[in-house]
């Protein structure tokens, strides 16, 4: 029985020329969970919003929206509040009061359940999350994945019968992110709750996903089962961006079918959506061809060393825990240099005492060549070294970004020509020209991490961090910022990068290094790093292991498998 | 946690408040030494020996300056011990700086230990019956202030990495000012989240209802019961045989007829009921872990 049923949907936004959404028709069973994708600013918000009577955006609809076969819009508040819920991806905004225990019972209490229910449904769901050991604590506290889980329980608490969520692990580190889609799946199989889920980590739900719904331009142009999605898009849209957004073993299946000759002995099978599946499929269908892909050395090694951590160890407070335990690296000049790691091995960390902002009680932090404390008045940051925060929104004190481009510049003693004038190069250089005048929240995610790398350049560092930038970006998104480390590279900038994005390294980085329990595990040139890796490692590597070793992406591993005769 | 914590918030919010109100308003040298006295061993047991020297430090300076000062600003008293800048220095004068160095001590460490076992979730609990949408505002406001602070720490770090100046005062106010208005618009917009996410649930919908944590259990009841029984006897000697301590001109006396003992003593176990409570709940578990 669909639970939603939507006929000829149409939005505009008051102020926006072309429509938001155009003439969509989508019904959606309950207990099915559909998995809705699509670049940035396709309209898959706006959709999931306008399935959530409260947060319906503001503007001109058209067609008709069913929940349980009557208008959504005559749908009464409490039934609304209690059987449809939403988690969006800002954490941090949704939780509304200060202890976990009444954020838990906060929609029950809206609902004016009695105090006897309300203890009893809290306790359930504490149990049910495995929130009992940090039931007490204040929200402040918690970390990014916690809040995250916090927020559906307390969701989940009134006993929805559909959940929406749009982006909701985008924000979270991949441990956290796992964590987090495993019990949304136990929620749709245990408890037959319906999920519609916005997300670009596709590799992971579409296995468990009923259906992908695909977006380009506020049409769904693809709705199929996961399976059929690669086929169907390529159908649709031959060179659809989100192409190279699907699981990898799905990309792996599309680019074989290509192959001349390959189309036909991959004709009867299931495209693969896990690692395992695509290694049964190559087992079946290709000849085990042991070659050893010839190493790349690092071109960087006999560079000087830009940056130098000797034995830093550091601790936040003086009895609390070393975070660092002896960090030993050295970062050649012009290198891409990406920094790897679980949550807590003290990524952030390291590069915070890299640039300056942390001291460490033990151990020498030398940039070129020279200790960092003997960089006084913020000379270390002038031309030299610059370091983009995980949030990069948090750079900006302006409100446009031009203004805001001005202020730094002028602080560095600037005047106003010579401003100007290395504004529109940079701005020219990274295309945010039409970005300059507008209101920096009003700007997505990806082009503010082009404002906040651009301004870094203002500065015309020799040494740029960059702390998570691939947080929150789609695909598209993501390759764009590959593409612009790379050129900055090219100019003789030295990059570090902190990510938990194996395939945005894979992809980018000249050295790779694993941190883990404060110190440095593992080093080495990107190939060999990840090649070597069993479970660390791209799924194009885990996909071909004990087929071809040394193969970190989908488009080598296609070029190299061969049919069996 | 400590037995006092694991309470029922009334009853340990009006044990408190009688506690500190007696000690901040009857002048008398019994009494304030027994709030002194209770207060400084429940803070002790509650912060932990090394954090509690402090506390302790600091309260004694203050009792010292207190008596040291105040027969420089006050000559009442008759029993001159030295002339200082030409005006007597008194004993009475003297021993009320003690007393009245003691009574911030006392209400200052009582104080202290009301926050240490008072959390926010507390008073929002005791209001949320007289005031919902009250306690609402407060918990929505304690959710704020941490979450407003740590947006600042990030900005000024980011600040700090961009090489802004901070080095002149000039320089620092610019910054702060900018960092501020940024959090304010930060603010602003996660605020709306909130608001959506209030509504989304439910906000507004129905009645409210409210939930929280406490029970008034048997020990909550017993505990009363022993408080209760203290307070009237020490408030009958103290509304029958007085409660003023003379300091000046002359010392007065502290009467010692039966009734007048009876209820210092009362007040006296009163005060130290905590300190009672919480090593009474550390021998038994002294005792359970030996039994293990």
């Amino acid at each position: 029985m669909a639970i939603f049923e939507i006929k000829g949907l149409s939005f505009k936004y008051p102020e926006s020329e072309g429509f938001a959404l155009k003439n969509i028709n989508l019904s959606i069973n309950e207990g099915e969970m559909a998995l809705l994708c699509g670049v940035s600013g396709c309209g898959k918000t706006t959709l999931l919003r306008l399935l959530k009577k409260e947060l319906s955006p503001f503007g001109e609809t058209h067609g008709e929206i069913l929940y349980d076969g009557a208008p959504l819009w005559e749908l009464n508040e409490k039934r609304s509040a209690k059987e449809i819920g939403f988690v969006s991806q800002y954490s941090d905004g949704q939780i509304v009061t200060d202890k976990v225990f009444s954020e838990l019972s906060f929609g029950l209490e809206s609902l004016g359940e009695n105090p006897q229910t309300i203890r009893l449904k809290v306790g359930e769901m504490a149990s049910y999350f495995g929130i009992g050991e940090w039931f007490r604590k204040n929200t402040s506290e918690l970390s990014g994945g916690q809040k995250q889980i916090l927020n559906l329980a307390s969701v989940i608490v009134t006993q929805p019968r559909v959940l929406i969520f749009d982006e909701p692990t985008s924000r979270l580190d991949p441990n956290s992110a796992s964590a987090f889609i495993n019990i949304l799946e136990k929620l749709n199989k245990e408890l037959g709750t319906t999920v519609i889920i916005a997300e670009h980590r596709l590799d992971e739900l579409s296995p468990m996903a009923d259906r992908i719904l695909i977006m380009d331009n506020g049409e769904i142009i693809v709705n199929t089962s996961p399976e059929k999605a690669g086929e169907a898009l390529r159908k649709a849209a031959p060179a659809h961006p989100m192409l190279s957004a699907l699981p990898a073993p799905v990309r792996l299946f599309e680019l074989l079918k290509k192959q001349e000759g390959t189309n036909k002995a991959l004709s009867g099978k299931t495209p693969p959506l896990t690692v395992k599946a695509a290694r049964e499929i190559i087992a079946d269908c290709f000849a085990a061809e042991k070659a050893q892909r010839a190493k790349n050395a690092n071109p960087h090694k006999d560079n000087e060393s830009v940056l130098e951590l000797k034995d830093v160890w550091f601790r936040y407070e003086r009895d609390s825990e070393d975070v660092l335990r002896g960090v030993n690296l050295a970062v050649k000049k012009n290198e891409a240099y990406f920094l790897l790691g679980g949550n807590g091995a003290g990524k952030t960390t390291t590069v915070n005492v890299a640039a300056g902002l942390l001291k460490p009680y033990r151990g020498k932090v030398k940039v070129k060549g020279k200790d960092i404390k003997g960089y006084k008045n913020g000379s270390l940051y002038k031309n030299l070294l610059a370091l983009l925060p995980q949030d990069p929104l948090t750079l900006f004190l302006e409100q446009k970004v031009s203004d805001d481009f001005r202020f730094v510049l002028k602080n560095q003693g600037l005047s106003e020509t010579d401003c100007k004038e290395r504004i529109s190069k940079v701005s020219e250089k990274l295309k945010i020209e039409n970005l300059l005048d507008m209101h920096i929240l009003d700007i997505s995610g990806g082009e503010t991490q082009k404002c906040a790398i651009a301004k870094m350049l203002l500065l015309s560092p020799e040494i740029l961090i960059l702390d998570e930038p691939t947080k929150g970006l789609d695909a598209a998104a993501k390759r764009d910022l590959g593409m612009l480390l790379k050129s900055l590279k090219s100019e003789g900038i030295t990059i570090i990068t902190v990510t938990h994005d194996i395939d945005f390294a894979a992809e980018f980085a000249d050295r790779c290094a694993l941190l883990f329990d404060g110190a440095v595990a593992a080093e080495g040139a990107a190939r060999e790093f990840f090649g070597e890796n069993f479970f660390y490692t791209t799924a194009a590597c885990r996909i071909s292991k004990g087929f071809i070793d040394g193969v970190l992406t989908v488009e080598e591993l296609a070029n190299n498998l061969r049919l069996k005769d | 946690m400590s037995f006092f914590d694991s309470l029922h918030p009334a009853v340990s919010l009006i044990f408190f408040l009688g506690v500190i109100f007696c000690a901040a308003f009857f002048i008398n040298p019994v009494i304030t030494l027994s709030a002194l006295l209770g207060g400084l061993i429940f803070l002790c047991i509650l912060k932990g020996r090394r954090a509690f020297f402090k506390d302790f430090v600091f309260i004694l300076i203050l009792i010292l300056f207190s008596a040291a000062l105040n027969p420089l600003f006050s000559a009442e008293g008759s029993t001159v011990i030295l002339i200082l800048f030409g005006r007597p220095y008194t004993l009475e004068s003297l021993l009320y700086g003690i007393q009245a160095g003691a009574m911030i001590g006392a209400v200052l460490c009582w104080f202290k230990c009301l926050s240490e076992c008072f959390g926010s979730e507390k008073y929002l609990y005791l209001f949320s019956k007289a005031l919902p949408k009250f306690s609402l505002i407060l918990t929505i406001v304690f959710r704020y202030i941490p979450l407003i602070k740590e947006h600042i720490g990030k900005l000024r770090k980011a600040q700090k990495a961009l090489g802004v100046k901070d080095n002149s005062l000039k320089n620092k106010l610019t910054l702060s000012m900018r960092i501020f208005g940024s959090a304010v618009v930060y603010s602003l917009e996660s605020a709306v989240e909130t608001g959506n996410s209030m509504k989304a649930r439910g906000f507004g919908a129905a009645n409210r209802t409210s939930y929280s944590l406490f029970r008034f259990s048997l020990r909550d009841a017993v505990f009363s019961g022993v408080f209760f029984g203290l307070a009237i006897f020490s408030a009958m000697g103290f509304a029958f045989k007085g409660i003023e301590f003379e300091y000046y001109p002359n010392l007065g006396g502290i009467s010692a007829d039966t009734l007048s003992v009876f209820s210092y003593l009362s007040f006296f176990v009163l005060c130290l009921m905590p300190a009672i409570c919480e090593i009474k709940e550390n021998l038994k578990w002294r005792y359970l872990r030996l039994r293990v």
